[in-house]
């Protein structure tokens, strides 16, 4: 589904150039939960800007679901993206101007799923979640592990293929860590492929394979023993 | 400094938006004190009076700064009363230098003039100058005018008079400029016994036997009691001898009311005196209007409001921008006191950098300022008006800083250093928007207001005046103010009937469109209402000539009707209606019952005149005085003459300049076309649109830095969500939407306060009007498009940005 071939990303500051991902190869099967670890500035958050499509590496390949997207313009990708890719972030970017109601939708807002079809995927989703009764409230009115779930609902209310998850349950307690990685655990269940950053060794073990990096390069990988 | 220099465009933003402010608040603020300041040269301003007259044997007429010259006599004993003086202004006089004629401003004083005014002469004898029958005293520049230097004391001018004929007087003394700011202004004075006045008028300008009327003041001490003191000149004036004079009748005709009612008028006060009419022996003096004036300074306190308020939403923007900075120093134990002096500071530096920016503007946009309000106002920018200017920067300085100051106490570094930027509570945002919301307001509102005025003052002078005025010029003889047929001014018109150029010439009293010789007449049918109307007197081809068509009847006939004051009347539908004729065919052939203090106050003023025909309205008046029943009758020493030209006006002007001087050698020809002279009536309108425009355009100007932050302010706090959408496959378009209702909506809020006080403003503007222009209350949605316009250009560089966010920002907040 995913395939990166001798990809590389540099970053140019000054007269200092940083390479952040250097030379990477990386193969990743449809329905697969994959961990990346790694000391901070290894590139982690880069490799996922590069596999969410938000960024396009300076060298290599990128496959996505059999097309070379390594050097696409934005406009394209974005059509690529939209419906193809979910994201979760560490600090959940919700918006705190809109309801819970209105920042799960918002993912659905350039796609063309007609209204009403919106607002019963935006309801089964935060039922599925269990923060329905919170759909009316502001983000900011909700605890940290129920911003979370919605941002998981923001993620897969437009049912991706892939769910890109940097540090989910960096800003969370253990509790609410745990309950997180439970429904990530579903969701891949259900056939999402799930790309996780984590710093949290027990949380890279709770996915099939983990992928280390440092200094921009795989360090190796860890075939993870199926539970 | 420093800060300044390292964002140029928001410093530049900030700088300019206050220094406009400023600038545009210093002129209004500046002309405001100038026109309260009007006749403050005078010594003891406050304690001085002019005598104000009304004569009630006309029906309808005005108040007049004039009064019998015997009152300066007869108040000179009243108790209270230190003394008194005045001038009169019977005598216009020209003065030739080189060949060259021009009109000389000047004033035949009567004694104490010189004392009550304060005049001193530079040079020469000033006492001298008014008391001798061959001197006269001019001012500097009227010497630099007339010779070229002020060193003229002792050398002769020639000056000419309407009549009797040419003479010559010496320059006595040489006298300072009166300041622009006086209702008494002047080029020349010399005293009645100038050789060239003639005896009787210099007898009456001293002993007002005749009751002629002249401008006469008064100084009293500041506890006389004024009511007296008006109640003593006006039994003066019951007692006098033309008064005493009048028949029986006429006085029963007054109902009890006085021939001539007498009150007095602060000399301080005069400028705005707003009753005051113009006659021929009026000097030209600009009034002021008290509401124009009170509008102009709120305009003044709104346009330095917006920038103030401006500058704190841009200086409070900085703060958010600089909370590490901020942040950090809190961390490393600064003290409050130091932040505030930090803050006042930078302010005050914005401040003085904004003032300096504004005196220059205000030195620059002086001219084109004096010229939009028809002022003389290269005084204003005296070292107190800047010292004044410097002393509000300051202030204003203090005060900006106070808000922003606020708002850096409010940082708490353990949030903003912890990477948790925005630390501005919801009440402060809130604030923000709300002055954005009312800056763009009050930018609307003014658009929408000034363009009503604007296209309501050129509706009023397009407004067809009841004929066409293209070919129309239209001048005066005898300077304006010697009424009766001469042999010159016949053979003037006779020769200007003869050019080719021109073809024909019409008198009257009165040109279309001015009131200097507002007469009015009681008319009726034996039986019928009296009915007062104006009285407008012309000669028998005045309608020929303005291509004026009856409605009924038939208009006066060259040819027939050409005795002065004759049988036949015209009227106009109005007056036939107000008469009580069912139509206005009926009202022709009709015999009426015409009383007018022109044909003597006693039962000789009765006559009776047949109604040969119906005129269609004129406008003699301006539009915002209801149209009145009128009576026209035949006149052939009307001192306004007009010309039609056969062809090209621009001949006919020349023709005109090349006949005049051989007729009229010592007057000096003041030709206009007629249409200006009716569209004189709205110069003070078209002025106020125009100063109004210039404050919108700053408003417009200060609004669109208020969007242009508002723009920069919403992209900044939006970063996340937008990268949020364009995760989720927003296109750039969408962004753009996103932003453009953002901003939209912002102007479509400021349009839900700002157009409806533009819409009542307007009502109030328009209500004194007669006709209105049918395009009034379009402005409203004119300003809402324009301002909709100078926020799209204004968000557009945000909106941009926006749209080209990379959503791979969002991975990075």
């Amino acid at each position: 589904m995913i395939k990166l071939v001798r990809t590389t990303k540099k970053f140019v500051g000054g007269e200092v150039v940083t390479t952040a991902l250097n030379d990477i190869s990386l193969e990743i099967a449809a329905g697969e939960y994959i961990a990346v670890t790694g000391p901070s500035g290894c590139g982690k958050s880069t490799l996922l800007s590069i596999l969410g499509m938000l960024d396009s590496p300076d060298a290599g390949e990128y496959w996505f679901e059999g097309q070379d997207v390594a050097g696409w313009n934005e406009a394209k990708l974005n059509e690529l993206r939209r419906g193809r890719v979910g994201f979760i972030f560490q600090n959940f970017n919700l918006i705190e101007e809109l309801s819970v109601r209105e920042n799960v939708e918002l993912a659905l807002e350039y796609s063309d799923v007609p209204a009403r079809e919106r607002r019963e995927r935006v309801a089964q989703m935060l039922d599925h979640l269990g923060i329905g009764h919170r759909a009316r409230h502001r983000p900011s009115q909700l605890s940290g592990g129920q911003q979370q779930r919605v941002a998981i609902a923001r993620a897969l209310v437009n049912r991706p293929a892939v769910l890109l998850a940097d540090e989910p349950t960096g800003n969370l307690d253990s509790a609410h860590g745990e309950e997180v990685m439970r429904i990530l655990q579903q969701i891949n269940e259900a056939g999402t492929t799930i790309v996780m950053v984590t710093h949290s060794p027990a949380h890279a073990a709770r996915a099939a394979r983990t992928v280390g990096l440092i200094d921009g390069r795989i360090a190796g990988t860890a075939e993870a023993v199926a539970a | 400094m420093r800060l300044l220099l390292a964002d140029p465009v928001y410093s530049l933003v900030t700088l300019l938006g206050l220094g406009v402010g400023l600038g545009v608040f210093l002129l209004l603020v500046g002309f405001a004190r100038y026109c309260w300041q009007y006749n403050t040269h005078v010594p003891d301003a406050e304690h001085v009076h002019v005598i104000k007259q009304r004569a009630n044997l006309e029906p309808g007429t005005p108040w007049y700064d004039q009064a019998p010259v015997l009152l300066r006599e007869a108040a000179s004993n009243l108790p209270g009363v230190v003394s008194t003086t005045g001038f009169v202004n019977w005598f216009p006089l020209t003065a030739q230098v080189d060949g060259q004629v021009s009109k000389l401003r000047n004033l035949t004083t009567l004694p104490g003039f010189a004392e009550m005014l304060g005049l001193r002469a530079i040079n020469g004898d000033l006492a001298d100058a008014l008391s001798r029958p061959d001197s006269l005293a001019l001012t500097e520049s009227a010497a630099r005018r007339l010779f070229g230097t002020t060193d003229v004391l002792g050398r002769t001018v020639t000056l000419k008079a309407v009549e009797p004929g040419p003479g010559a007087a010496r320059v006595a003394a040489i006298l300072p400029d009166p300041p622009a700011n006086t209702t008494i202004p002047f080029e020349a004075l010399h005293g009645p016994k100038l050789s060239l006045v003639p005896q009787w008028m210099a007898t009456e300008a001293i002993t007002g036997e005749m009751s002629f009327p002249g401008t006469l003041f008064i100084r009293v001490r500041p506890d006389a009691s004024i009511p007296a003191i008006t109640e003593a000149l006006q039994n003066a004036v019951d007692r006098a001898p033309a008064t005493q004079r009048l028949p029986a009748a006429a006085k029963d005709r007054l109902g009890g009311r006085k021939i001539v009612d007498i009150k007095l008028a602060p000399l301080r006060d005069a400028y705005f005196d707003r009753e005051i009419a113009i006659n021929p022996f009026s000097l030209k003096v600009d009034r002021g209007n008290p509401a124009v004036l009170a509008g102009l300074l709120a305009i003044a306190s709104l346009i330095l409001a917006l920038a103030t308020l401006n500058y704190v939403n841009l200086a409070t923007i900085r703060v958010a921008r600089r909370e590490r900075e901020i942040a950090m120093r809190k961390v490393l134990g600064v003290k409050r006191q130091r932040l505030v002096l930090q803050f006042a500071a930078e302010s005050l530096l914005v401040a003085m950098l904004a003032t300096a920016i504004g005196l220059l503007l205000a030195y620059l946009l002086l001219p084109v300022f004096a010229q939009l309000m028809n002022r003389d106002l290269s005084s204003l920018l005296t070292p107190g008006n800047i010292a004044a200017a410097v002393a509000i920067g300051i202030v204003l300085g203090l005060l900006t800083a106070l808000y922003p100051a606020w708002i850096a106490f409010g940082v708490r570094p353990s949030q903003v250093l912890a990477g948790r930027a925005h630390t501005e509570s919801v009440l402060s945002k809130r604030l923000r928007q709300t002055l954005s919301v009312l800056q763009i307001a009050a930018a609307m509102g003014l658009a929408s207001f000034t363009l009503g005025i604007y296209l309501q003052a050129r509706f009023a002078m397009n407004a067809s005046p009841g004929f066409d005025p293209s070919s129309l010029l239209a001048f005066e003889i005898n300077e304006g103010v010697m009424m009766g047929e001469s042999e010159v001014s016949r053979a003037l018109i006779t020769a200007l009937s003869q050019e080719p150029a021109i073809a024909g010439v019409a008198t009257a009293a009165d040109a279309v469109g001015r009131s200097r010789y507002p007469l009015s007449a009681e008319v009726k049918q034996e039986g019928g209402p009296s009915v007062i109307m104006d009285n407008k007197l012309v000669s028998a081809n005045f309608f020929e000539q303005y291509g004026i068509r009856p409605v009924a009847g038939r208009l006066f006939d060259s040819q027939t009707d050409w005795k002065s004051e004759g049988d036949p009347v015209v009227i106009n539908a109005l007056a036939a209606r107000a008469l009580g004729f069912a139509s206005p065919q009926q009202a022709v052939g009709q015999t009426l019952l015409f009383r007018s203090s022109r044909f003597g106050t006693g039962p000789q003023g009765l006559v009776t005149k047949r109604v040969v025909g119906i005129a269609p309205e004129i406008r003699f008046h301006s539009l915002r005085e209801v149209p009145r029943a009128t009576a026209y009758e035949v006149f052939t020493s009307g001192v306004t003459v007009t010309v039609r030209a056969s062809g090209s006006v621009a001949d006919a002007e020349r023709a005109v300049r090349t006949v005049w001087p051989q007729y009229y050698p010592n007057s000096v020809l003041e030709l206009s076309p007629v249409k200006d002279i009716y569209a004189a009536n709205y110069a003070d309108d078209a002025r106020l649109a125009r100063l109004l425009a210039l404050g919108t355009i700053i408003a417009m100007i200060i609004a669109a830095f208020g969007i242009y932050v508002l723009a920069a302010d919403t992209v900044q706090r939006l970063t996340a969500a937008i990268a949020m959408r364009k995760l989720f496959g927003a296109r750039r378009l969408d962004i753009g939407k996103l932003v453009a209702r953002k901003i939209g909506g912002t102007v479509l809020l400021s349009a839900a306060i700002g157009l409806p006080i533009a819409a009542l403003a307007l009502v109030r503007y328009f209500a004194p009007y007669t006709e209105r222009t049918p395009l009034g209350y379009w402005t409203l949605v004119f300003a809402l498009i324009v301002t909709l316009a100078v926020a799209a250009l204004a968000a557009a560089r945000h909106a941009w940005l926006a749209m080209m966010l990379r959503p791979i920002v969002a991975l990075r907040v």
